[in-house]
């Protein structure tokens, strides 16, 4: 599935019930489950949810249903906030997530009540303010995405791909940090980072992205190859856009010759 | 599973043990241990219901409401009963803890195993609130 998407990290849920549509629901009692299926349409707030199907598991305990106070009339809100609500919510077959103008698309979701698991996530982290001209969005592949909605934590795991213009980094895990505004601020990946860019490459056990600056720092035995050059020391800064590299307490190789016929080169 | 009823009139036809009833209303007692029994004790009044209790068969038409003991409230227009199934073609509305739905149809067990509502449906789950 290609879905550009944005995460939807910054707001927690809001509180209430969960409005839903879909074409059919099931309600079994005994498994203390709904099964929602054919269209399926998650709303609570700004947070909308789409997919194929759904299955929302109740509580295990059941919390104790308010007393109504003598003389008061039963009001339709009674019977909403009463002995039964749903733990989480499990939502399968071409998952669709909006928080206000922050998507995520994915195989299959989680939604309890504060955080969204997506499974098989691809997402395009977008920081739209700080950015001159058309932003370029950073987009997101992994086996595995957890949204911490509270903490304003996205966090990959498993075969992380991040891809930004000519830019692919790989990495075991990575997370993505994000202002009050749900604009991204950082990427941090974590255990052992790959990053590709035209001919160069760049390897460290540690990476940073900056959003607004719009650099990658490595460390942990940082290196970078660049057509027959190699540079290692205390930490790598890759500029995205500007290409430029530069490296702390410096060690390295360089072959000026294989640079020859590049613009601005002697 | 034991029901029992009242009604404003009541015209009953010994041979297959059919019956006519105007404003009619039961309450059927679950057996303990039942998936019904989750349920507790559910009541339903219709405006008109006619059953054929040897065959297991009858339709409860006209402000047909069922009430379950545990909270659970449905309405509808029409609803059949067959054996083992309730279904109803017509709009439902329905309430209970934690949840309010509507469909435009409803296919039930009668012993309470599966409530399926069908043909478009929208509504409100209550989420688990953290500490």
């Amino acid at each position: 599935m290609t879905g550009a998407i944005v995460l939807l990290a910054a707001a927690t849920l809001p509180s209430g019930p969960l409005d839903f549509k879909a074409r059919d629901m099931r309600i079994e009692p005994q498994e203390r489950r709904v099964v929602l299926d054919g269209d399926v349409h998650l709303s609570r707030g700004d947070l909308n949810v789409t997919g194929e199907h759904a299955v929302a598991e109740y509580a295990k305990e059941q919390a104790a249903l308010p007393r109504r106070p003598r003389g008061r009339k039963k009001e339709a809100s009674d019977t909403i906030v009463g002995g039964q609500s749903v733990e989480r919510f499990t939502v399968s077959g071409n998952v669709h997530v909006q928080s206000g103008s922050r998507t995520a698309d994915g195989e299959h979701g989680v939604l309890d009540s504060e955080d969204v698991d997506v499974v098989r996530p691809r997402v395009v982290l977008r920081r739209s303010i700080a950015e001159e001209g058309q932003p370029t969005p950073v987009r997101v592949e992994a086996d595995h995405l957890l949204l911490l909605q509270a903490r304003r934590l996205a966090r990959f795991t498993d075969d992380v791909v991040v891809r930004r213009g000519d830019a692919v980094v790989r990495s075991p895990r990575m997370e993505a940090r994000y202002d009050g505004e749900g604009q991204l601020t950082r990427l941090e990946l974590r255990g052992g980072v790959d990053v590709r860019q035209g001919d160069r490459r760049a390897t460290g056990q540690n990476a940073d992205y900056d959003a607004k600056a719009r650099t990658l720092v490595l460390a942990g035995d940082p290196k970078l190859y660049d057509q027959g050059d190699v540079l290692t020391g205390d930490r790598i800064d890759l500029g995205l856009d500007t290409k430029e590299v530069r490296v702390e307490r410096a060690r390295g190789r360089l072959r000026p010759e294989a640079h020859k016929g590049e613009r601005g080169a002697p | 599973m034991v029901a029992r009823g009242t009604a404003d009139r009541l015209d009953y036809h010994r041979a297959g043990a059919r019956l006519q009833a105007s404003h009619g209303r039961g309450v059927i007692q679950p057996e303990p241990g039942s998936r019904l029994a989750a349920f507790g004790s559910v009541r339903f009044v219709a405006d008109r219901v006619d059953g054929e209790i040897a065959n297991r068969k009858g339709v409860a038409s006209g402000a047909v409401r069922v009430d379950a003991a545990r909270g659970d409230v449905a309405r509808t227009d029409q609803i059949f009963y067959d054996g083992d199934f309730l279904r109803s073609d017509t709009h439902v509305d329905a309430a209970g803890p934690g949840y309010r739905v509507e469909g435009n149809g409803l296919l039930a067990r009668t012993d309470g195993s599966v409530i399926q509502l069908m043909d478009g449906v929208k509504g409100k789950l209550q989420m688990e609130a953290r500490p």
